[in-house]
């Protein structure tokens, strides 16, 4: 019995530290709502005006830095035809990891689309984490302040 | 009484009309009847004679087209054609007493005054009565529109002239005409000219009949005013004064277009446009081709935009 017990109580605490490992906390910002996980994103919340904060928290097969992948994402999406909103900036997470941020615009259907990815990195390149937000410019503009105050709280 | 001292107003105002129109070189219709030795058509020797019916007469001559005397067609010297002048020599605004050139805001006339005389001592002196209009479109800089424009009110003003209208990119000054060929080459030195007009409208004539018209009314004017000392009834009285202000009124209107005619004459319209050049054609070169995008092995990178983010509905 202890036999297959043991294992069994071993692999549980590993899935365990695993998770933790993956982890993170994000406070929803006032007025949002969670719309709960989906295949991209382990966090995601919308307020009324289609205003979404999202966690993409991935692995990092590459083993790649913070410069790397921040400097990926964003020749990626310049690519795209995304037009960049001022220079990267840099950012510390609530639990002093530090991270860039990236703006950026695009063009839809005749309107101007905002659209931030900030870039964490944990250390020894185990973990990325992608904080996103995005909108219709005006409402976005309106949401700035719970946007960066959602940001800031990003902690892992 | 009254009957007298009408056809003392009608015989009157005949001989003024007579001798006026003589002094100056015109005959109303009247007077030249007169002259020919036909009998009057005028009821000199009607009774009922009144001083509105006279007064027809000169109204007749003064105003209605078929009743104004031709200049060429009297017996007295024929006046000399109108001299064409050169857009640089304004003609002079004669024998309005009060009225001798027209001086803009200046101050320059651009002529010297004419001594107001009184019109009937001086011959007609013919000459061409022009004013003269000017259109210009420049192309410059687009910086240096704003300044080519004062500098044609500067150069305007400095030849005695006056700003008249200004807009963006245009601007309309009055010169004085003497200065008129000299200020257009002057605002031509400020850009490329892309166009070109100068018009000149002869106001000879209509400044002629005026005169006369003018002379005759005031000696029509001057014998009323005997009659109005001599009437003897305040019947006769009223009657008089009704018309002598009548004849006052058309005085004063046909001063009132003299002076008008003659301060546009004596200043010159000029319309500068000035537009923009066209800026420099870029030829583009050939199209910069797109950055190559970035791909790593890695299936959730290539996940990353707004397509995801904002398709809330999984």
């Amino acid at each position: 019995m202890n036999r297959h017990v043991l294992p069994l109580i071993l692999m549980m605490a590993l899935g365990a530290s695993a998770e933790g490992c993956a982890s993170f906390h994000m406070n929803t910002p006032a007025g949002f709502a969670e719309l709960g996980d989906n295949d991209d994103f382990a966090y995601r919340a919308t307020n009324a005006e289609g205003v979404v904060v999202a966690v993409r928290s991935e692995r990092n097969p590459l083993r790649g830095n913070l410069e790397f992948w921040s400097g990926a994402v964003s020749e990626r999406l310049r690519a795209q035809g995304y037009t960049a909103d001022g220079a990267p900036r840099p950012v510390q997470n609530a639990s002093g990891l530090a991270g860039t941020q990236l703006r950026f615009a695009r063009e839809s259907n005749g309107r101007t689309l905002r659209y931030w990815v900030t870039v964490f990195v944990r250390e020894g390149g185990g973990r990325v984490y992608l904080v996103e937000a995005g909108g219709d410019r005006e409402v976005f503009d309106r949401a700035t302040p719970a946007v960066e105050r959602a940001i800031a709280g990003f902690s892992t | 009484m009254r009957r007298n001292v009408m056809v003392w107003v009608w015989m009157g105002l005949a001989a003024t009309a007579w001798s006026g129109c003589a002094a100056s070189g015109a005959y109303p219709r009247a007077s030249m009847a007169m002259q020919a030795g036909a009998p009057p058509s005028a009821p000199a020797m009607e009774p009922s004679v009144s001083v509105s019916s006279v007064s027809s007469v000169e109204e007749g001559a003064s105003t209605g087209e078929s009743e104004r005397v031709d200049v060429a067609e009297q017996p007295a010297p024929a006046p000399q054609a109108p001299a064409p002048q050169a857009p640089g020599r304004a003609a002079p605004v004669r024998n309005l007493p009060g009225v001798t050139q027209a001086t803009g805001p200046a101050g320059n006339t651009g002529q010297p005054a004419q001594p107001a005389q009184p019109a009937a001592a001086t011959p007609a002196t013919p000459a061409a009565m022009l004013i003269y209009t000017a259109d210009i479109d420049l192309q410059t800089a687009r910086e240096a529109v704003t300044p080519t424009l004062d500098r044609v009110i500067e150069a305007a003003t400095a030849m005695g002239g006056y700003l008249l209208r200004r807009t963006d990119t245009s601007v309309q000054v009055r010169v004085p005409s003497a200065r008129f060929r000299e200020s257009l080459r002057t605002v031509e030195e400020f850009g490329e000219v892309l166009h070109r007009s100068v018009a000149a409208q002869d106001v000879s004539e209509e400044y002629r009949d005026l005169e006369v018209r003018l002379q005759n009314l005031r000696a029509v004017r001057r014998r009323l005013e005997e009659f109005l000392a001599r009437a003897g009834s305040m019947t006769d009285a009223l009657q008089v004064e009704r018309e002598l202000e009548r004849v006052t009124r058309e005085i004063d209107t046909l001063e009132g277009r003299l002076r008008f005619l003659g301060a546009r004459v004596a200043f010159s319209l000029v319309t500068v446009n000035v537009r923009a050049r066209p800026e420099g054609v870029i030829v583009a070169g050939p199209p910069i081709p797109p950055r190559r995008a970035i791909d790593l092995p890695v299936e959730w990178f290539r996940r990353v935009g707004l397509e995801r983010l904002l398709d809330t509905r999984e």
